[in-house]
C-alpha cells in the first residue's frame, strides 16, 4: 500500500463518516431550556441552562465527539448501501453503476452533514464546554456530563489537577487498553488466518470486480447462476467492501484481510468505550430525585435525603473514571482469550473480523446493546430529551437495515433481540411508547426481511 | 424430542469448547441476577439471556428456530444476542466497586489492584489465546494468501486476451486462487475440498481426485481435464507425471513455486508469466 492509498483509507474511512456522522452527534448534545417551562436543572434533562435562554452544544472531550460521529457515519454509510444495493442487485445491475450511484449519494450526504453541523453550531450560539469546577460544586449537574466531561470535570479542581481524580493510574490503564487494541490490530494486519468462507466472500469481490456483474456467477466455479443468489445476495457486504477497496485503490482482497480488519477491531472497541461510560458514569442522586418530584414520583424529603448521599457521589465519581480503563482492558483481554472454540462471537471478531457474521455478532449488537442501554433510561419531557430519543430509534433502524447488509440471518436475530427489549421495557415501564416506536424503527429491516422470503 | 435436546446440548457443548467461557458468563450471569438493581441493566444483561437460553433448550422452539427460521449449522449464534463479554467484565467490575469498602484509602487500592489481577487472570486461564500458531501465521504478502498462490495466478494470468480460460488448481490453492484473481472458470472449487459437502452434496470431482492422486499418468489427467473443459492444469511438482501430455494437446509450461503449470499449446503464447 503506497502513501496515497493510506490519504484515501484516511478519507474513505476516517473523515467521510466521521463528518457524515456529525449532524446526529451533534443533535444529541443539544442542551438547553426544556419547553414544558420547568428549569433543564431541576428536570429530567442533562444540560445546563443557558442565562440567554439558547440552546448549547455541550461539548465533551473531542476524541468522544470524533469517536461517536465516526460510528454514527460507518453506521449510516451501511445502511445507505444496502438501501441502494439490493433493489440494484435484484435487477442485475452492473456494480459500476452501483458504485457510482453510492458515491454521488455519500458525497451528497456529506455536503449536507458539513451544512447542517455549521448550522447547528451558529444556531446554538457557541459550543459550551462543562468546566470541571463548576460540575463539581453544582448539585444538580445533570448526569451526562456524564459523557465524558466527568472525566475531565473531575480531573480538574478551581483550575489545578484534582489529586484524588486518580489521574495517573487512569491514564496509565487507557494507555494499556490502548496498546491491547494496537497489538490486536498489528496482529490481524501482520498474520494470517486462513478461512474457508473467504472462498466464498472475498472471492465474490473479486468475481464482481473482474464482471462488474453481482452475485449471478457461482464463486466456487465463476459459472454463470443463471439467475441471482438470492440467498447471499442481500448481505452485500462484499460489494461494500469492494467499493471502499476501489475507492482507496487498493486490491479487495488485501483491503479485506488488512484494512477492513483495522477497521472493524477500531469500531468494534470505539462502541465498547461508549458502553464502559454508559455503565460506569456516575449520576448525580440529587438531581435524579429532583426530577422525581416534578415527576411526581417522588417526596421533598427523598432529595432532602439524596443530598446527603451527595457528598459521598463526588467522592464516587472521582473514582468512577477508573473503572472505565479497567473494564475496557478486561474486555479486551476476553476477547484475546475467549477463542475457546471456532463458534465464539469474540473467535469471529479476530480471526474472521472482515466477514459479515463477524460484524453482526461484534459491532451490530454491541451497538445496539449500547443504544438499548440509553433508551431505557432517556425520558421525554423536554424537546432535546425528545430529540435525543429520536435519535436512538433511528440509529436503531439504521441497525436493523445494517444487520441485513453483514448478515440475513440479523433479520430474525436483530428483530428478536428488540422483540424482547420492546416486551420487557413494556412491562417494567408499564408504558407501550417505547415498544411501539422500536417496532416502528424496525419496520424497514422487517420490510427488508419481507422482500428476502418472497425472493429466496 | 430428546434427539432435538442432545443435538442442542452438542451445539451448546461445542460452542462453549475447552475452557471456562460459558461457566464464567453464567456465574456473572447469576450475580447480575441477584445483584443488579437498574431496571433497564438487568432487561438487557439478565432477562434477555435468560429468554435467549430459553428458545435454545425448549425442544419446540429449539426445533423451529433450527429447522424452519435459521439452520442447525448456525443456531448457536442466538448466543451472540447475549453480551457475554460485557456480562463478564461488567460483573466483575462492580464486584470490584465492592472490594475494601470500609478501609483505609491504601488499603482499599491494595485489595482493589488484587482483586482485579485476579480476575485478569481468570478471564487468561478461561479460555484459549485466539493468536496462537494454529490458529495464525505470518503473512507472506499484503493478500494474506499463501505465495504461492499468487505466484502461480500471476504466471498464468493472461495478459492480451479477456479469453475466459477453464483452470484446474490442487486442494491447497483451490480456496485461495479466486480470492485473488477471476476470469477463469474452475469445474470445482471449495465444496470438493471439504468432506461434509463432499459426502452431503456429492461434490467431489474426478480431476481433483486425479490431482491429489500419488502420481500422475497423462493419459488419464489429460482427457479428464479435456472433458472438463479445462485449459490448464496445475499439479504438484514433487509428484511423478508419467506419459506424454502432448498427445491430449497439452504441455508442460513452467514450474513455480513447487507446483508445475500444464496447459494446452496456444494460451501460453498469452500468460503473463
Amino acid at each position: 500500500m503506497t502513501g496515497v492509498s493510506f490519504l484515501k483509507i484516511a478519507l474513505f474511512m476516517g473523515l467521510l463518516p466521521c463528518v457524515i456522522g456529525m449532524v446526529p452527534t451533534l443533535c444529541g448534545q443539544l442542551s438547553g431550556k426544556s419547553d414544558c417551562g420547568v428549569s433543564v436543572r431541576k428536570a429530567k434533562s442533562d444540560y445546563p441552562e443557558r442565562a440567554d435562554g439558547k440552546t448549547t452544544i455541550n461539548c465533551m472531550s473531542l476524541p468522544l465527539l470524533i469517536l461517536k460521529s465516526i460510528l454514527w457515519g460507518w453506521f449510516i454509510m451501511f445502511a445507505l448501501f444496502e438501501v441502494l444495493a439490493v433493489p440494484m442487485i435484484m435487477t442485475q445491475q452492473k456494480f459500476s453503476l452501483l458504485s457510482s450511484i453510492y458515491a454521488i449519494v455519500v458525497w451528497i450526504v456529506f455536503a449536507i452533514s458539513i451544512i447542517g453541523s455549521v448550522i447547528l453550531i451558529l444556531r446554538s450560539g457557541s459550543l459550551s464546554r462543562v468546566e470541571g469546577n463548576r460540575a463539581k460544586e453544582d448539585h444538580n449537574m445533570p448526569d451526562s456530563v456524564s459523557d465524558t466531561n466527568n472525566i475531565g470535570k473531575n480531573l480538574c479542581e478551581n483550575g489545578k489537577l484534582n489529586k484524588n481524580a486518580n489521574i495517573i493510574p487512569t491514564i496509565v490503564l487507557w494507555c494499556i487498553f490502548a496498546l491491547s487494541v494496537a497489538f490486536q490490530m498489528y496482529f490481524v494486519s501482520n498474520y494470517t488466518h486462513y478461512d474457508g468462507d473467504d472462498s466464498y466472500y472475498v472471492a465474490q469481490s473479486v468475481i464482481t470486480e473482474h464482471y462488474d456483474t453481482m452475485y449471478v456467477r457461482d464463486t466456487y466455479t465463476e459459472y454463470p447462476l443463471g439467475g441471482i443468489d438470492s440467498r447471499h445476495a442481500f448481505a452485500a457486504l462484499p460489494m461494500y467492501i469492494l467499493w471502499q477497496a476501489n475507492m482507496c485503490d487498493i486490491h479487495v482482497t488485501a483491503f479485506s484481510h488488512s484494512v477492513m480488519s483495522w477497521a472493524m477491531i477500531f469500531l468494534m472497541y470505539g462502541i465498547y468505550v461508549l458502553i464502559a461510560i454508559e455503565l460506569f458514569q456516575q449520576r448525580n442522586t440529587a438531581r435524579e430525585s429532583a426530577g422525581a418530584v416534578i415527576a411526581g414520583s417522588a417526596t421533598v424529603s427523598d432529595i432532602g435525603n439524596a443530598k446527603v448521599n451527595v457528598a459521598e457521589n463526588k467522592t464516587r465519581i472521582k473514582n468512577s473514571n477508573i473503572y472505565i480503563p479497567i473494564f475496557l482492558i478486561m474486555l479486551s483481554a476476553w476477547y484475546m482469550f475467549a477463542s475457546s472454540s471456532l463458534y465464539t462471537a469474540e473467535t469471529f471478531a479476530l480471526t474472521r473480523t472482515w466477514q459479515g457474521k463477524s460484524a453482526f455478532g461484534n459491532l451490530l449488537i454491541p451497538m445496539a446493546i449500547y443504544l438499548l442501554l440509553l433508551l431505557f433510561r432517556s425520558s421525554h419531557q423536554n424537546r432535546n430529551e425528545r430529540t435525543r430519543r429520536l435519535l436512538i430509534f433511528i440509529g436503531i433502524g439504521l441497525l436493523g437495515i445494517t444487520g441485513v447488509l453483514f448478515t440475513t440471518a440479523s433479520i430474525y436475530l436483530f428483530s428478536l433481540l428488540m422483540a424482547m427489549y420492546g416486551l420487557f421495557s413494556w412491562i417494567m415501564k408499564k408504558n407501550f411508547r417505547d415498544t411501539f416506536f422500536l417496532i416502528l424503527a424496525c419496520l424497514p429491516q422487517l420490510i427488508i426481511g419481507a422482500v428476502y422470503y418472497i425472493a429466496r | 424430542m430428546i434427539n432435538i435436546l442432545q443435538h442442542v446440548f452438542a451445539i451448546i457443548s461445542a460452542y462453549n469448547g475447552v475452557g471456562l467461557y460459558l461457566t464464567i458468563y453464567l456465574l456473572a450471569l447469576m450475580y447480575l441476577f441477584l445483584s443488579e438493581k437498574d431496571k433497564g441493566r438487568r432487561i438487557i444483561f439478565c432477562y434477555i439471556a435468560a429468554v435467549v437460553f430459553g428458545l435454545i433448550f425448549f425442544p419446540v422452539t429449539a426445533y423451529l428456530i433450527m429447522y424452519k427460521v435459521m439452520d442447525e449449522e448456525i443456531f448457536y449464534r442466538q448466543i451472540w444476542l447475549i453480551p457475554c463479554g460485557v456480562t463478564v467484565c461488567y460483573a466483575g467490575i462492580r464486584l470490584l466497586m465492592r472490594v475494601g469498602e470500609n478501609k483505609t484509602p491504601k488499603l482499599k487500592a491494595v485489595l482493589k489492584s488484587v482483586v482485579a489481577v485476579l480476575m485478569l487472570t481468570v478471564i487468561v486461564l478461561m479460555g484459549q489465546f485466539t493468536f496462537r500458531a494454529e490458529n495464525y501465521q505470518k503473512s507472506e504478502n499484503e493478500y494474506h494468501l499463501p505465495q504461492y498462490v499468487i505466484d502461480v495466478c500471476d504466471t498464468i494470468k493472461l495478459v492480451g486476451s479477456d479469453y475466459n480460460f477453464g483452470a484446474a488448481f490442487p486442494a491447497s490453492m483451490v480456496q485461495f486462487t479466486r480470492q485473488y484473481m477471476a476470469g477463469m472458470h474452475t469445474p470445482y472449487g471449495r465444496e470438493a475440498i471439504v468432506e461434509k459437502y463432499r459426502n452431503d452434496w456429492n461434490a467431489g470431482n474426478v480431476l481433483l481426485d486425479l490431482i491429489e492422486a500419488d502420481s500422475y499418468d497423462a493419459d488419464t489427467i489429460c482427457p479428464e481435464a479435456a472433458a472438463q473443459g479445462v485449459e490448464v492444469f496445475v499439479v504438484y511438482g514433487f509428484k511423478e507425471f508419467k506419459g506424454n501430455p502432448e498427445e491430449y494437446g497439452y504441455s508442460f509450461y513452467k514450474s513455480v513455486d513447487g507446483y508445475d503449470i500444464y496447459s494446452v499449446f496456444w494460451i501460453q503464447d498469452f500468460f503473463h508469466g
